[in-house]
């Protein structure tokens, strides 16, 4: 956990970095005459300060109990899902809304139960045939149809 | 008097709208069914909901956003009590006496009390909101730039000083909020900052799914990790009516609850889960019999669950009348005002009274409608309890999905979603709550706009805050809260709900 926090210190450490530049090219201005970058780079130095104190605290501080990020949590599962909402968002407009969601929900039901893909695929019809009935036909939310416009 | 009678009337001719009606009863009814299910909180349902109230019309969207809202005040409290597993933060404090109630064949009882308790709670705590909203914006009507940034920086100080970890945490949190707010077209000069060239960051980033993300989409990734167990317990559920000995103990506990649920709850940065637990330690520190708390005295049940609702409506005064809002709900509330055209501010109520009295007079007729949600259905509720989390999450993630994608038809608007759901799950396994960053996130724009407007007014003098009363005011109330912080005070120390349960 401790290592954790060090990176993350270390994150805004650059992003305070990062934030002065920028904002320094964006012009600070004076106070009577605050430019883009005059907030921005108030906060850049703010957070670039406070990152520093939080990084010595955490460095000399005693580490209470060495627990690992992820541990032994099933972090695998929560990979599924972000792998299955990165993908659901590539082919959503290739594939549309029904076909996409139907791979997306049967893959998101099985997540528990591996065995069971009838049910997976038969709760993902449902839920597809609800939704759309509630998102397009009375919300008028418009989803893509497609390369086989179905939908 | 009159003219406030009159306004109050304009609002229930709006609020009783049979369309209305209908979305306090679908607002009501899903804070009900979302503060009941563990793993979704208010705050997640109304981002998620955001972008499909974009097809309805504004008063009937916030008045459903609103009654998602208190109603999870309510719902809350039957996990709490049959499960031991707070249905929401606000109710984490009601397990102690309300799950040992249960396990004592008080469940009825400390139901019943904790709906009625919510009930007179709000209810009072929405004629505070009538009788008030007037005189604060009457206030704030003189308020001008620096006025406004020092009550912005209060409203970050005093979130930051009641973060449930570290202060330090949640300052960087609340920098990060603002920082994301820089991103996009700059609002006086009109030149982009930090877009990289690329078109789609122009607008800089939306709030429906940095909020989806944040608090969607992490909550999911968190929760599939473990295996929720969900028993409940098995009790009869009978006598939901307090008996005249409840009445007699609970009577006090309510009426102090709700007192200080509202004046915590228009204060900015406090809200509902400070209300709870505050009163829950007053009631404990003036009781007879303060060893007796946790073994399932009415007591406990009674204070908690009043101090939350009147803090979830007490709450809505500076969100309308100031255009503040004092806690994350609040803030999502107006991004859902602004997106629909509405200015939450002094000028709502003069300019579109039938919309603030039509929202105000809703949450009455919601709170109605919550005991009759609440005593009757609670068996099914229970039933409801038992919905799995393989079958539940799915469905909150499509509903993100569709919710992100509908704000403007575009995919990329799930990946941003899902690149805050990495960011939250992250940010929470690391300790850092993600309020400060929505606060941040929704104030930033105002906060940097009065803030150069101020410099501009006093030719560069940061002195503009201090030399205008109320500013200073709000700033040396905002540094003696900062300064409380340095105080090595143990009692300070907020005790984590895994502690308390």
């Amino acid at each position: 956990m401790k290592k954790a926090e060090q990176i993350t210190c270390l994150f805004w450490l650059v992003l305070a970095g990062a934030l002065c530049a920028g904002s320094i090219r964006l012009k600070v201005g004076t106070p009577s005459e605050p430019g883009s970058g005059f907030l921005p780079f108030g906060t850049g130095f703010l957070l670039g300060i406070l990152a520093l104190v939080h990084l010595v605290q955490i460095t000399s501080g005693k580490d209470e109990k060495e627990e690992p990020l992820l541990g032994e949590v099933r972090w695998k599962r929560g990979a599924w899902v972000v792998a299955s909402l990165l993908t659901y968002a590539l082919l959503l407009p290739l594939l549309g809304y029904l076909l996409t969601t139907f791979f997306f929900m049967a893959v998101l039901f099985s997540l528990y139960d591996r065995r069971n893909w009838w049910v997976a695929g038969g709760a993902s019809l449902l839920v597809i045939a609800v939704t759309y009935l509630v998102f397009h036909h009375w919300l008028k939310v418009q989803f893509p149809a497609g390369f086989f416009r179905i939908g | 008097m009159m003219d406030l009678l009159n306004l109050i009337l304009l609002g229930f001719q709006s609020a009783l709208q049979p369309m209305n009606l209908f979305y306090c009863f679908l607002g009501v009814l899903l804070g009900t069914l979302i503060g009941v299910l563990p793993g979704i909180g208010p705050v997640a349902t109304i981002s998620i909901l955001l972008p499909i109230t974009f097809k309805i019309p504004p008063i009937s969207a916030i008045i459903m956003l609103a009654g998602i809202y208190y109603g999870a005040q309510y719902g809350g409290s039957t996990t709490s009590i049959l499960l031991n597993i707070p249905g929401e933060a606000t109710t984490v404090i009601t397990c102690l006496d309300g799950y040992q109630m249960a396990k004592q064949g008080r469940a009825g009882p400390a139901l019943g009390i904790a709906a009625i308790g919510s009930f007179i709670a709000g209810t009072v705590s929405l004629l505070g909101l009538t009788f008030l909203a007037l005189p604060f914006s009457e206030v704030a009507v003189v308020f001008g730039p620096p006025e406004y940034f020092s009550l912005m920086i209060l409203a970050l100080v005093i979130l930051a000083f009641l973060a449930h970890g570290s202060m330090l945490k949640a300052v960087l949190m609340a920098l990060f909020g603002l920082i994301l707010t820089y991103v996009g077209t700059d609002n006086i000069t009109g030149s982009q900052r930090f877009t990289f060239g690329f078109v789609e960051l122009s607008d800089g980033f939306d709030l429906v799914p940095l909020v989806m993300g944040l608090f969607g989409i992490s909550e999911v990734l968190l929760n599939v990790e473990q295996n929720l167990s969900q028993d409940v317990l098995k009790t009869r559920i009978k006598n939901l009516l307090p008996t005249r000995q409840d009445w007699a103990k609970s009577a006090w506990p309510i009426l102090r609850g709700t007192v200080l649920g509202f004046f915590l709850g228009i204060l900015p940065g406090a809200g509902p889960v400070i209300s709870s637990f505050v009163s829950y330690t007053v009631e404990k520190r003036i009781s007879r019999y303060p060893e007796k708390f946790g073994t399932g005295v009415i007591e406990g049940v009674a204070a908690p669950e009043s101090a939350n609702n009147a803090s979830a409506q007490g709450a809505f005064i500076p969100l309308l009348t100031l255009g503040i809002p004092p806690n994350v709900t609040m803030a999502i509330l107006f991004g859902a005002l602004m997106i629909h055209g509405l200015a939450p501010g002094p000028l709502l109520m003069k300019d579109h009274p039938d919309f603030f009295w039509g929202v105000v007079t809703s949450m009455y007729l919601g709170n109605f409608l919550l005991v009759f949600l609440n005593l009757p259905l609670i068996p099914l509720w229970v039933r409801v309890l038992k919905v799995p989390y393989p079958i539940l999450f799915p469905l909150i993630v499509l509903f993100c999905v569709v919710g992100a994608y509908s704000l403007n038809n575009s995919a990329s608007d799930i990946l941003v979603m899902t690149g805050f759901g990495i960011a939250g799950y992250l940010l929470k396994k690391l300790r850092y709550e993600g309020a400060p960053l929505v606060m941040a996130f929704v104030l930033g724009p105002m906060l940097e706009l009065n803030l150069r407007r101020s410099l501009i007014v006093s030719d560069g003098s940061f002195t503009i805050f201090l030399t205008r009363p109320i500013s200073a005011a709000i700033l040396i109330f905002a540094l003696v809260i900062l300064s409380l912080s340095f105080l090595p005070n143990p009692r300070r120390k907020k005790p984590e709900a895994e502690e308390i349960i």
